[in-house]
């Protein structure tokens, strides 16, 4: 990093969405339906990237919308079309860290830190062997390094950080600014580079994540009271049963 | 890799009680790692483990500082399972014991056991609707994301530790601002609360705010709400939110008023022991997410919820 500009790498789309997956009556899960997707987290990511500067590289895992971060800032996508994502996020972790070594001299790695998976960013950071923040709500340049707010669960810190850093950013909406169709008709036009796991030097862990079962989660019956006829009725209902329960 | 024991790590408060009981059921020693001030090693020691190996971060700097010291030691141990606590800083620590392990890694589970040769994890696939069970034949590195409970044993005891010469890189990388977050968010005494009311979109008029207060101060509750309430609304600061880029709390009763029940908001209460809800639409996600509701509108059950606690 220079005093002039950070280069950063944005990865997006690196995991499944869990909503497309399809449960069956018998709790299989069917995640043929589950496409790789970029999530709010990845856009607010996106955001914190566009904040710190105007060198970015996208990274992205599997097919779909290769663009996504070129139109949302990045100059160029480096993708792995096949990216055999199971269950063990350490693997995703390790392609990614492939990608970024070979995008090169690289100061701020920035993912979403998204519930879909909340342990293939930081698994990043350790693969990279870099200082790795999650949780990240905010990052923008100070002086030589950067000013970093995140959360932590007795509120939110801020921290000076000097890069080599990975930053897993936390949305709090969706995307708020998506891009228009100018930038994205000029994003398809930015180069994208395939590569392969053999590319990358990916090598998967030694153990390896069996699938054993799958069931739908026990039926939680909740007790509703009808208080559209019975207002009082309902309201002195619900109150006893919180009595009775010793929660008043 | 030693029998199945388990090593749990803790950088931040959460559900470490509950994170330790369902390692329990491996069978293995527990070994818990404590990542910051006395207060959390203390916390770790009183939450059932066998030993608490405690870390504190040098001043000025976050527990992020220790990975590699506590990854070293993890390593060094080699036991057969690793879990995380689901906050950010714990998630980095163990992601640096993980990985210098070489262990396969999921996000999120919520039990685990042993079964022949397998070290078994259950996790919450499809946004909930399904429970997938994995397994490893050898290591398993797991981010534990269900509720806490209470333990009543003894406590175990602390060994402080200290990182070794050059393990403190990181502490050059990531400081703490000085002096930017005085203040903390403490002051709606929010997570203490035994009983604390949400406000949603669908109290819809400010003057059924005044009713909201009304009945928290009845049932001696804490009035907090939903993101929307804050962001838009603004009838609220921040610190009030619940959800996931929130507040996590973990009341007695969370009873929420006008509030759809969206997994981002509903996540902060899960550790909820009692949630009630009151909305108007019999198809609201919170009715499937709660032990009691009222279906019906506001504007009519919030003065009959006052009649009926101060009858
Ligand atoms: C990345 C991301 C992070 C987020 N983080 C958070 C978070 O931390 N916390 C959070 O709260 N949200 C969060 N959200 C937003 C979340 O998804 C929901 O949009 C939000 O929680 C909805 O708030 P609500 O339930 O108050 O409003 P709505 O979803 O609009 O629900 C209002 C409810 O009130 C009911 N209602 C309407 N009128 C009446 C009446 N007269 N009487 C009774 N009931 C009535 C309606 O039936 C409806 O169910 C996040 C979203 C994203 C994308």
């Amino acid at each position: 990093m220079t005093a002039q500009s950070v280069k950063c790498v944005l990865i997006f789309k690196w995991a499944r969405n869990p909503l497309d997956a399809r449960v069956g009556l018998d709790g299989a899960v069917d995640w043929s339906f589950a496409n790789m997707a970029a999530s709010d987290d990845d856009a607010a990511a996106a955001v914190a990237a566009r904040n710190l500067s105007d060198d970015i590289v996208a990274l992205t895992l599997g097919n779909g919308d290769t663009a996504w971060a070129a139109a949302r800032g990045a100059s160029r996508t480096v993708t792995v079309p096949d990216p055999r994502i199971g269950l063990d996020s350490s693997w995703t972790a390790r392609l990614l860290a492939g990608g970024v070594r070979h995008i090169g001299e690289v100061d701020v790695v920035l993912a979403g830190d998204c519930a879909w998976d909340p342990a293939a960013p930081v698994l990043l950071g350790a693969c990279l062997g870099w200082p790795t923040l999650a949780g990240v709500i905010e990052a923008r340049r100070e002086g030589g390094g950067l000013r970093v707010v995140r959360r932590a669960e007795s509120g939110n810190e801020t921290l000076e950080v000097t890069p080599p850093v990975v930053l897993a950013v936390l949305a709090r909406h969706t995307e708020k600014e998506p891009p228009g169709m100018k930038a994205i008709l000029a994003a398809r036009k930015k180069p994208v580079e395939k590569m392969t796991a053999a590319d990358l030097g990916a090598a998967p862990a030694a153990d390896s994540l069996v699938l054993c079962g799958s069931a739908l989660p026990p039926a939680t019956k909740a007790q509703i009271f009808a208080g559209r006829d019975d207002p009082a009725g309902a309201a002195a209902q619900l109150i006893a049963a919180l009595r009775k329960e010793g929660v008043l | 890799m030693s029998g199945n024991d388990c090593w749990v790590i803790a950088a931040d408060t959460g559900p470490i009680a509950g994170m330790i009981a369902a390692a329990r059921s491996l069978g293995g020693k527990i070994t818990a790692v404590a990542a910051g001030g006395r207060a959390l090693a203390d916390k770790a020691a009183a939450a059932g483990p066998d030993e608490v190996r405690w870390f504190a971060p040098s001043q000025g700097s976050p527990p992020e500082t220790l990975a590699p010291a506590v990854a070293r030691d993890i390593a060094a141990a080699a036991p057969r399972v690793i879990l995380s606590l689901p906050d950010a800083a714990s998630r980095v620590l163990w992601a640096a014991a993980a990985f210098a392990l070489g262990a396969p890694a999921a996000g999120a589970v919520t039990q685990l056991r042993a079964e022949g040769d397998l070290v078994l994890a259950v996790r919450p696939a499809a946004q909930g609707k399904a429970l997938e069970t994995i397994g490893s034949q050898g290591l398993l590195a797991a981010v534990f994301d269900a509720a806490d409970i209470t333990y009543t044993g003894p406590a175990a005891p602390v060994t402080e530790m200290r990182p070794a010469a050059g393990e403190d890189k990181f502490a050059a990388a990531l400081r703490l601002a000085p002096g930017a977050d005085d203040g903390a968010p403490e002051e709606s005494g929010l997570r203490a609360a035994a009983r604390v009311i949400g406000v949603g979109l669908g109290v819809r008029k400010r003057e059924r705010l005044a009713w909201a207060e009304s009945l928290a101060a009845a049932l001696d509750a804490v009035l907090a709400c939903s993101l929307p309430v804050s962001d838009d609304l603004e009838w609220f600061g921040e610190s009030r939110v619940i959800g996931i880029s929130s507040n996590r709390i973990a009341p007695q009763l969370y009873l929420a008023l006008g509030i759809s029940g969206q997994p981002q908001h509903m996540s902060g209460v899960r550790d909820a022991r009692i949630v009630a809800a009151v909305n108007n639409d019999p198809e609201a996600p919170v009715f499937n997410r709660c032990h009691y509701g009222i279906e019906g509108d506001l504007a009519e059950i919030l003065p009959a919820l006052i009649d009926a606690v101060n009858e």
